[in-house]
């Protein structure tokens, strides 16, 4: 590979290396995936909440990254030719690139916290990286889907303060926390990732994946720290296996039952196409 | 803690407090006025992001912590 061209601004693929090109393609396919779960999870969690506030804020929260997954979806579709019909309705689970925390039902509410503070942080934490971004058809959305995402972080936050101040819920958070911290690091990538070195040279995005894992963690052990919940945080990852497309080490995807309920399979003969 | 000055609409009293952080709709939170004790809601995008709990880099520019990257 020849050295990258860099420019100030890409309209389009066009003057992008292949590297850059299809790294930013799977970095959003891996957002759009994450989105599409979370949206999902939190709209699973409109009820059974330990307030109404919560169930009210997850509709909300369900809405906006069902939103956010519209907007990438259209960035992919002009720029990559992909499918938003074919990338929710018909692709195999095992292509998902969502964080595979996501993967499974989220099963209780210090689950449910580790989901917004930390996986949909991590979401953020990309989001924000690509805010002024090189490549002007994403950076005409970021600030919008960030705007957005402060809402989720705060209600995340809030929530994370709450649950780590119980006695009885501190050790479930501590543990689902570090559960999300291994999934978000897998999902993030190793820090020799192609893919994501030709990203931050072209200036498409402003920092690698591994310094997003590091600030990351820093925010997450800032506010365990105020709220005094002890965190052990994971040790790196072996990528081992890890597929820059489906950003897993495993070539498992969200569960079938998630799926086809996300799908909405069960009314296929309602849809409308 | 609500955000200063969020007018109530039905009385115009600047003495309200925020009741929660979502209402009815994805781009509102739920207001109280104090004075003529009515639930309102306020439209959130483009209020002062100072008032909630974020990360520093999410900050507004003027309340970031600066000795960290």
């Amino acid at each position: 590979m020849g050295e990258l061209k860099v420019q100030a601004e890409f309209e389009s693929l066009e003057g992008m290396s292949e590297a850059c090109a299809q790294g930013l393609g799977n970095l959003l396919w891996a957002l759009a995936d994450t989105k599409l779960l979370l949206g999902y999870h939190y709209g699973e969690w409109t009820f059974g909440t330990p307030e109404l506030e919560a169930a009210v804020a997850n509709c909300s929260l369900s809405q906006s990254e069902l939103g956010h997954v519209r907007l990438l979806h259209a960035v992919l579709k002009k720029h990559w030719g992909e499918d938003p019909e074919l990338l929710i309705e018909r692709r195999p689970a095992a292509e998902f690139a969502n964080v595979t925390f996501l993967d499974q039902p989220v099963e209780d509410w210090a689950a449910y916290v580790a989901t917004n503070a930390v996986v949909d942080l991590a979401a953020t934490r990309v989001l924000h990286a690509l805010q002024g971004s090189a490549f002007k058809p994403i950076r005409m959305s970021v600030d919008k889907m960030l705007d957005e995402e402060r809402h989720h972080l705060h209600h995340g936050r809030g929530w994370f303060r709450s649950v780590a101040a119980r006695s009885d819920g501190a050790r479930r958070l501590a543990d689902a926390t570090r559960e999300a911290l291994r999934a978000v690091a897998v999902w993030l990538g190793p820090a020799d990732d192609v893919g994501d070195r030709a990203l931050v040279a072209a200036r498409v995005k402003a920092a690698a994946n591994a310094d997003l894992l590091a600030a990351l963690v820093t925010d997450l052990t800032g506010l365990a720290r105020e709220v005094g919940l002890a965190l052990d945080v994971p040790g790196p990852p072996s990528f081992g296996g890890w597929d820059a497309r489906t950003r897993r080490m495993d070539s498992r995807g969200p569960a079938d039952e998630i799926v086809f309920h996300l799908r909405g399979s069960a009314n296929q003969l309602f849809k409308l196409s | 803690m609500s955000p200063p000055g969020v007018p109530c609409p039905f009385c115009g009293a600047a003495d309200t407090v925020k009741e929660a952080d979502f209402g009815t709709s994805l781009m509102v939170n739920r207001q109280y006025c104090r004075r003529c004790r009515t639930s309102f809601e306020a439209i959130k995008w483009g209020a002062p992001a100072g008032h909630l709990d974020l990360p520093e880099f999410l900050k507004p520019n003027e309340e970031r912590d600066t000795s960290h990257g």
